[in-house]
C-alpha cells in the first residue's frame, strides 16, 4: 500500500472524528427545544455516541475481516452521511409529531421524558454513528502490515480520531454553532462525512496485508 | 430559576430600605455569615441567606459568582424588595381579563405569590424546572401551592408545549445566574407562547440590559409580537409584548385605578407606567431561533464593549 493511501485514509480519521463529535454537538441544539438543555439532556447525547462507538466497533471490525477493502467501508461512511443530511429536514417534524401523538398526561412522568429523550438521541444520532465508526477497526485491518506493527497501526488510527473529537467538539460549540447555527452545521458535516465516503470507494485500497 | 441581580443592586436595594439597624448576622452553615442553607441541586448550586434588614434571599452560584435570585421580606409577605420583581406587575394591564396567569421561573416566588395574595380568584400556574428551588421557596419564601397557586416541575417550554390552556398573562422569568437557556429565547418559543396566550393577552419578560443579548431578545420579542413595551427598572427591564393597539397611558391609568380598587396592591401599578417606552427593532441585532441562538457569545459580550456604544437607557450596565 503506498503512503499517500495510508496518509489519505488516516486524514479521512481524523475527517470523520470531527464530524462525529460536531454532529453531537449540534444535536444537542436539536433536542433542546423540546427536551431542554441540562445535565439528563447531555447524559442522552453522550450514552447515545457511546452506543453507536460500541456497535460499530463491533460490527465494522466483523464486516473488515470478511471484506477488507476500502470501498466497504466507504459505501458505510456514505450511507451515514447520506442519513445525516436528511436530519435536519425531518428530525423536528418527527419530534414535533411525537409531541402531539402522546397524551399530555405522558410528559408529567419523569421516566417517560427520559426514554424520550434517549429515543431521540437515538433517532438523529446511532444509525449514521454507527455506521462512522466502522472507520477504526476498519482502518486499522487496511493499514496493517504484520503482527509486530499492531500496536502502532491500531494506536495511530485511535489517536488521530480521537483528535478528530477533540477538534469537532471544541471547534463546534466554539465556532460553527455561533456561524453557523444548528441546522446548517449538521448539514456541513453531513456533507464531508459524505464525501469520506465517496474517497473511500474511490480509494478502492484493499488490506496492506492481504 | 428565577432572575439575577448584582449583588451591587441588591447592596443599593437594601439601603434604600433604611436598614440602618441591621440585624446580627446569623453564623450559618460553612461559617458564612448569615448563611442559612447551602444546596446543590442538579441545575444549581443553591444559597439562602438572612440579609442584614431581615431580608430572606435566594442565590444560586454561576462561575464562582453568586447572584441573588430572589429576595424576601418575612416581616411584610406583600413587599417587593427588588424593582423589576414590582414593575412585573405592571403586566397586569394589558390582557382583557385576568383569570389565568402562567410564569415560567419560579425562583422565590416572588411575583407569583405576591399575585396571589392580592388576587386570590385568579389562577396562577409556575413552572419551574428545579425541584430543589421548588423546595426552598416553600420553606423559606412563603410560598405555598394551592388550588390557586400551582407550583408545576417542568422545563418551561416543555409544559407551555404540552398545555392546552390559554392564558392571559404569561410571565418569563428564567436564570441562572445571568443566563437564560437558550430555548427560552427564541422565535419559536414565543411562537409557542403566544400559541396559548387568551385573546389579548399579554407576555411579561425578565431581561437583563447589560449584555448584546438585551437587543437580541427584544428583537426577537418584536419578530412574534405587533408591540413591545419596555420597563427600565433600573436594574433589569421589563418588556412587554402583546397584539392589536397599543394602549394611551390615560387607558392604562384607568385601568391601573380599577385594579388598584379592586385588589389593594401593596407597590400601585399606576406610577410603574411613567417610565413605559414602546421599543422599536433594535439596529444591528439579530432574531434568535431555534436554529440560529448564540446566546453564549452574546451574553459574554457585555454592552459597553460593543461596537456602537449604546446610549438606549438600558438600565444601569
Amino acid at each position: 500500500m503506498p503512503t499517500w493511501v495510508q496518509t489519505a485514509i488516516l486524514a479521512i480519521g481524523f475527517t470523520l472524528g470531527v464530524a462525529l463529535m460536531g454532529v453531537q454537538m449540534a444535536t444537542s441544539r436539536i433536542l433542546a427545544p423540546y427536551f431542554g438543555g441540562d445535565i439528563e439532556v447531555w447524559a442522552s447525547l453522550i450514552s447515545t455516541v457511546m452506543l453507536a462507538l460500541m456497535a460499530g466497533y463491533f460490527i465494522g471490525g466483523r464486516i473488515a475481516d470478511r471484506f477488507p477493502r476500502s470501498d466497504v467501508l466507504g459505501l458505510a461512511v456514505l450511507v451515514g452521511g447520506l442519513y445525516l443530511l436528511a436530519v435536519p429536514f425531518v428530525a423536528t417534524s418527527a419530534l414535533d409529531a411525537m409531541i402531539q401523538t402522546l397524551p399530555p398526561e405522558a410528559w408529567s412522568n419523569k421516566w417517560t421524558t427520559r426514554m424520550l429523550t434517549l429515543a431521540a438521541a437515538a433517532g438523529i444520532m446511532l444509525p449514521p454513528l454507527t455506521l462512522l465508526s466502522f472507520f477504526s477497526p476498519y482502518a486499522v485491518r487496511l493499514l496493517l502490515v504484520d503482527a509486530e506493527h499492531g500496536g502502532r497501526v491500531a494506536g495511530a488510527v485511535y489517536s488521530i480520531t480521537t483528535v478528530g473529537n477533540i477538534v469537532g467538539t471544541l471547534g463546534t460549540a466554539l465556532y460553527l454553532m455561533e456561524v453557523l447555527g444548528s441546522r446548517d452545521t449538521t448539514l456541513m458535516f453531513a456533507a464531508v462525512i459524505v464525501v469520506c465516503g465517496v474517497l473511500l470507494i474511490l480509494l478502492r485500497s484493499r488490506a496492506a496485508a492481504d | 430559576m428565577s432572575h439575577p441581580l448584582h449583588r451591587r443592586a441588591l447592596a443599593g436595594g437594601l439601603l434604600s430600605l433604611g436598614a440602618a439597624a441591621a440585624l446580627a448576622p446569623i453564623a450559618g452553615a460553612q461559617g458564612e455569615p448569615g448563611l442559612i442553607v447551602r444546596r446543590e441541586s442538579r441545575y444549581n448550586t443553591i444559597y439562602i441567606r438572612r440579609e442584614p434588614g431581615g431580608l430572606i434571599s435566594m442565590q444560586f452560584g454561576v462561575n464562582e459568582r453568586r447572584f441573588t435570585e430572589s429576595l424576601y421580606n418575612p416581616a411584610d409577605p406583600r413587599e417587593l424588595p427588588v424593582a423589576y420583581t414590582r414593575y412585573m406587575t405592571v403586566a397586569l394591564l394589558y390582557p382583557p381579563r385576568l383569570n389565568n396567569v402562567l410564569e415560567i421561573g419560579l425562583g422565590g416566588g416572588r411575583t407569583a405569590n405576591y399575585l396571589h395574595l392580592h388576587m386570590p380568584e385568579l389562577t396562577i400556574t409556575s413552572v419551574e424546572l428545579d425541584p430543589d428551588v421548588i423546595a426552598l421557596a416553600r420553606r423559606y419564601f412563603g410560598v405555598t401551592p394551592n388550588a390557586r397557586f400551582r407550583v408545576e416541575e417542568a422545563d418551561g417550554r416543555m409544559y407551555l408545549r404540552r398545555t392546552n390552556a390559554q392564558y392571559d398573562l404569561i410571565m418569563v422569568d428564567a436564570y441562572r445566574g445571568t443566563f437564560v437557556p437558550f430555548h427560552l429565547l427564541t422565535r419559536e418559543f414565543f411562537e409557542t407562547v403566544k400559541s396559548r396566550l387568551a385573546p389579548g393577552g399579554a407576555v411579561a419578560q425578565n431581561i437583563e440590559p447589560c449584555t448584546m443579548l438585551y437587543e437580541s431578545a427584544i428583537n426577537t420579542l418584536k419578530a412574534v409580537f405587533d408591540h413591545v413595551d419596555v420597563y427600565n427598572s433600573g436594574g433589569n427591564v421589563v418588556a412587554v409584548a402583546y397584539d392589536g393597539e397599543i394602549p394611551t397611558q390615560a387607558q392604562f391609568r384607568r385601568r391601573a385605578r380599577q385594579l388598584q380598587a379592586a385588589h389593594n396592591f401593596r407597590h400601585p401599578i399606576e406610577p410603574m407606567i411613567e417610565i413605559r417606552r414602546i421599543a422599536n427593532r433594535l439596529r444591528g441585532a439579530s432574531v434568535l431561533t431555534d436554529d440560529f441562538a448564540p446566546v453564549e457569545s452574546l451574553n459574554a459580550t457585555e454592552r459597553h464593549n460593543a461596537r456602537q456604544p449604546s446610549a438606549r437607557g438600558t438600565g444601569r450596565c
